[in-house]
């Protein structure tokens, strides 16, 4: 389906929820004002549905906006939001980490052919083999094949790091975390991200030093890593919105690889599972917890 | 303003300044990220034909993102302080664009006024700004909205210019400027010649946002600071630090304790306003507890406050913040509707008259 | 290099327990030359620090006509207030300033006086009280009430006795209902209601108060019932505070720098600023 027809879809759609009174809010996509960006918008009249588009430039996961930090959510009526399939992951998250009720969404899923970064499709849609959303209560775009994806293993960018020697490694990271000035928005963006108080806010103990200095950065990204082990669900929103260009995809994806290999889990695919590291089992691998 | 023609190209003038043992400063690539840095082989100095501007301004090589200001050591009740070394080592940031070096003139007013931050001012002082005159611009900039043209000299020390067979000029705008032509005298030759009005930077101008009304939008402001706009626009800001930090002009700061067994460091850390905890009390008292008076108070410091206090724009038009901006919240966007709105109303009070 | 960052040393002479969860120091300077030189004026702030920690705001509660030392009273409230809380005579502490504007003393001479304090807020009043005090002929009749919201949250008791005892000094003191012990001598009421009951004469006066920030509303608004100008009235602001120098916006109220045009501030000053503290 062309992008103009899609647009014609989301804006019909969300028009008729807004105009019915079925949703309080409508958080989707509108034209952005640079090449290739495109704007977060969030609709609470059927007027301001013309807005909406959807295209190959929807990078953003809207699914940020569900947390409880924006205080959209208003008893009664569910809020409309557009999610790709991959974005429904972390609503699975979510709900999952009992931060969201499935009924207070309404979800429109969008089949989505990847999405463009400033240099080409995205990391993450090279390797996307899931096309089509899981779940929703809307469905734009019909029903897309799924294709073999061009790159086959998702961790193929992991295991390059991983074949590096310990000091290489280290390298690697302290060039990269050094670029970082702490702006925080690798966690605004992050939809798991929603602490009330980050880690790295607290000062009573400060855990990790506020300072953009090697010590204070490597404190912020290690501990982010570890705070979304098996959380994260790879939608690449922190690596996208770094304006310093740091790797952080593949900080969380070697968590992710970890916990794959470790407890078979992957993250944002069951509503019903557990998080390993929220739970506790008998037959987990480490003798120190029994 | 003398000028000068420059006889080389821009990597012959980085290397004869490194040759003069001179520091230098210039955008270069960190990985895929364009950011000033000290080069070492003129090789690395990116030629300013090749980019419209680096990720991050120059601003923190005169304040930095981290510094020490005060050092400490304690023991039992033997408490002792000591100034923190100002880092004012003689530098030159080259390549840096006419929006970057306006910048400086305009923060310059709140770190000397009334207290002087010697961090500030020692570091200022010893570094000369050489900009280069943009061939191209891009979507984002608008520093002709804010009185400002792809050729400003405003701030520079040495301002590059391009004629049309690309040869560069320069013209010296401070002492500062002239000593550096005076240091590589073998490659700089005076000239009468004079580009003021390039054709080249017109064409330039013309690709650029429509200039804004900054009157209007100062005027807007004036009356609303409570106004529903502003719930509207900040409604899908994420509160990040992006456009603050990435801004040559955001000038705010932390001061935190950093310890190491006995002794320690205070140090000054870029802050911004869009987080929350900016000015949340102890009581738990937050006199901008929603987004939208944080992105407000972004707005209006730039259009409005600053301007009631220092008599300047809190902004270059560099559009940093609007390029990395996750959310494509456009702060020239934003004023732009404002002024409209404006109009509006006056459409509105006409017909009633 | 003149760094103003760096604070002097200052050595703890004195700790009072205000209230269980409120100290007052008092405070020399260790360099002879800063103790000789120092001055300030009543309702000027500094910046304390403990280091490590960090650097807090108080304001200095002490009078400027009492030379050699400063005192100030904090709130044990989080990180840097709760690491002075744990420090005692001895120790050493970090304070820079004095900061900000003052108490427009100069135009208070021949008019009455009126302080209205809450709580901690006493702490920057206490200063400009003692400093009318030590110039007692200069002014006309000084009345101070004060309430707190239990007996125990009231600060400076032994002053407070001192100023019920003066003949010169109208001293009216209250607790919030239910904050009473069986032996409470003074009002039971919140403060603005205790105004009221009060009903002070705006003519010739001048009201200064201070306390916490929903006290200060009801204070201003019964004020202006009595009769008082917005001009006859100054109160003091808070907004957070980092460098106290005008550099770092923390404290930006529109064009206002808190740390600089402020603390203190005329009801009709307040009016004029947009409501963002
Ligand atoms: C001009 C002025 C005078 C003050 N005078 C007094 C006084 O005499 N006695 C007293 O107990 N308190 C006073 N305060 C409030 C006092 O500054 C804060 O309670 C204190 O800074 C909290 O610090 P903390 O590190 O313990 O708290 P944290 O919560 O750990 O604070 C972290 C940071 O927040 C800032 N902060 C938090 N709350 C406030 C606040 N209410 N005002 C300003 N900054 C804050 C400080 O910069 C502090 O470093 C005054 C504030 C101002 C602005
Ligand atoms: S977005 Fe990038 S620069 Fe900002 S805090 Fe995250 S990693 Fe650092
Ligand atoms: S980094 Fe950790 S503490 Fe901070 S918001 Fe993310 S998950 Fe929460
Ligand atoms: S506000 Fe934006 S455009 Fe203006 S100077 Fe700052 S970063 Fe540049
Ligand atoms: S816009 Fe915000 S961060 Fe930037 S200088 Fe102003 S108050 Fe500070
Ligand atoms: S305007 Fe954009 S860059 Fe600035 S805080 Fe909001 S989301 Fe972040
Ligand atoms: S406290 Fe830093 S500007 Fe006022």
């Amino acid at each position: 389906m062309s992008n103009d027809k899609i647009s014609a879809e989301v804006k019909k759609l969300a028009g008729e929820l807004l105009e019915s009174g079925k949703v309080s809010a409508v958080v989707g996509y509108a034209e952005g004002t640079l090449k290739g960006r495109v704007q977060t918008f969030i609709a609470r009249k059927a007027s301001e549905t013309e807005k909406f588009i959807f295209n190959q430039n929807c990078a953003n996961n809207l699914a940020v906006y569900l947390t409880k930090s924006y205080n959209i959510i208003s008893a009664g009526k569910p809020v409309a939001v557009f999610l790709k399939p991959c974005d429904i992951k972390s609503v699975t998250a979510l709900i999952q980490e009992h931060q969201l009720k499935r009924e207070d969404i309404f979800i429109i899923g969008l089949s989505c052919q990847g999405v463009l970064n400033d240099s080409g499709p995205a990391g993450k849609c090279r390797a996307c083999s899931m096309h089509n959303p899981q779940y929703y209560d809307a469905l734009i775009g019909g029903v897309v094949e799924e294709k073999e994806p061009e790159v086959t293993d998702p961790f193929a960018r992991v295991k390059e790091i991983e074949s590096m020697t310990t000091s290489e490694c280290w390298e690697f990271w302290m060039k990269e975390f050094d670029k970082c000035v702490r702006c925080y928005a690798c966690r605004q963006a992050c939809p798991l991200c929603y602490c009330e108080q980050c880690i790295v806010d607290k000062t009573r103990p400060r855990w990790i030093e506020s300072s953009a200095h090697p010590i204070g950065n490597l404190g912020w990204h290690l501990i982010r890593a570890f705070h979304l082990a098996g959380r994260c669900i790879g939608c690449g929103e922190c690596e996208r919105v770094c304006h310093q260009n740091i790797p952080l995809s593949l900080l969380n994806m070697k968590m992710s690889k970890e916990i794959f290999d470790l407890y078979g889990y992957t993250a944002g695919m069951d509503e019903g599972a557990k998080p390993p590291l929220t739970e506790f089992k008998m037959e987990d691998n480490e003798e120190f917890i029994r | 303003m003398k000028i000068y023609k420059l006889k080389t190209g821009y990597t012959e003038l980085a290397a004869a300044l490194l040759k003069k043992g001179q520091n230098v400063i210039a955008p270069k690539f960190s990985g895929r990220t364009l950011l000033f840095g000290k080069i070492e082989k003129a090789e690395d100095a990116v030629e300013p034909e090749r980019y419209v501007n680096t990720v991050r301004s120059a601003k923190e090589f005169i304040f930095p993102a981290t510094e020490p200001v005060v050092e400490f050591s304690y023991k039992n009740k033997d408490v002792k302080v000591f100034d923190s070394l100002v880092q004012s080592d003689e530098k030159i940031i080259l390549g840096l664009r006419p929006c970057d070096a306006a910048a400086f003139t305009i923060i310059d007013d709140v770190f000397n006024y009334e207290y002087k931050d010697e961090f500030y001012a020692e570091k200022r002082k010893n570094t000369t700004l050489v900009s280069f005159s943009c061939e191209h611009s891009d979507e984002a900039c608008f520093c002709s909205s804010v009185g400002l043209r792809p050729d400003s000299p405003q701030g520079s020390d040495l301002l590059f210019k391009k004629d049309v067979h690309g040869n560069y000029f320069a013209y010296s705008c401070s002492e500062k400027g002239e000593k550096l032509v005076a240091l590589l005298k073998e490659i700089f030759e005076e000239t009468t010649e004079d580009f003021t009005e390039s054709p080249c930077y017109e064409e330039v101008l013309g690709h650029m946002r429509p200039p804004l009304d900054t009157v209007r939008i100062k005027e807007w402001l004036d009356k609303n600071f409570e106004n529903p706009l502003w719930d509207e626009f900040a409604s899908r800001c994420l509160g990040c630090g992006s456009c603050a930090f990435l801004c040559p002009t955001c000038h705010c700061f932390d001061i935190v304790d950093e310890t190491k067994y006995s002794s320690g460091l205070r140090r000054k850390n870029w802050d911004a306003c869009q987080f929350p905890l900016f000015t949340l009390h102890a009581s738990g008292h937050n006199p901008r507890p929603l987004q939208s008076k944080r992105y407000r108070q972004r707005v209006m410091h730039k259009f409005k406050y600053y301007n009631d206090r220092f008599n300047k724009t809190l902004c270059t038009g560099c559009g940093r913040c609007v390029r990395a901006c996750p959310v494509n919240l456009d702060i020239y966007q934003v004023v732009s509707e404002i002024t409209k709105e404006n109009s509006l109303e006056e459409t509105l009070n006409e017909q009633h008259l | 290099m003149n760094n103003i960052y760096k604070p002097y040393l200052a050595k703890i002479d004195m700790v009072r327990q205000e209230t269980p969860d409120t100290k007052t120091f008092r405070l020399s300077f260790m360099d002879p030359e800063t103790a000789e030189s120092f001055t300030f004026k009543a309702g000027q702030f500094g910046e304390y620090s403990s280091f490590g920690d960090g650097e807090s705001t108080f304001c200095i509660a002490s009078s400027p006509t009492r030379k050699g030392y400063i005192e100030c009273s904090f709130k044990a409230v989080g990180k840097v207030t709760n690491a002075l809380k744990d420090k005692d005579v001895g120790d050493i502490i970090g304070f820079r300033g004095p900061y900000g504007n003052s108490f427009p003393i100069e135009e208070m001479y021949g008019k009455n006086l009126l302080f209205i304090g809450g709580g901690i807020g006493l702490a920057p009043l206490r200063s400009l009280i003692w400093n009318c005090l030590d110039l007692r002929e200069k002014f006309g009749e000084i009345t101070i009430l004060y309430g707190a919201r239990s007996v125990q949250d009231l600060c400076y008791k032994p002053e407070l006795t001192e100023w019920a005892e003066r003949p010169d000094v109208n001293f009216v003191k209250t607790v919030d209902p239910g904050g009473e012990t069986s032996d409470w001598d003074g009002k039971v009421g919140f403060v603005p209601t205790v105004l009221k009951e009060l009903a002070p004469s705006p003519e010739g006066a001048v009201a200064i108060t201070c306390g916490p920030p929903i006290m200060i509303k009801f204070v201003l608004q019964n004020l202006s019932e009595l009769g008082f100008d917005s001009t006859q009235v100054v109160t003091t602001l808070e907004n957070r505070m980092k460098c106290g120098l005008g550099k770092c916006g923390r404290c930006n109220v529109g064009k206002t720098y808190v740390c600089i045009d402020g603390p203190v501030f005329t009801a009709r000053e307040l009016e004029a600023l947009p409501v963002d503290f």
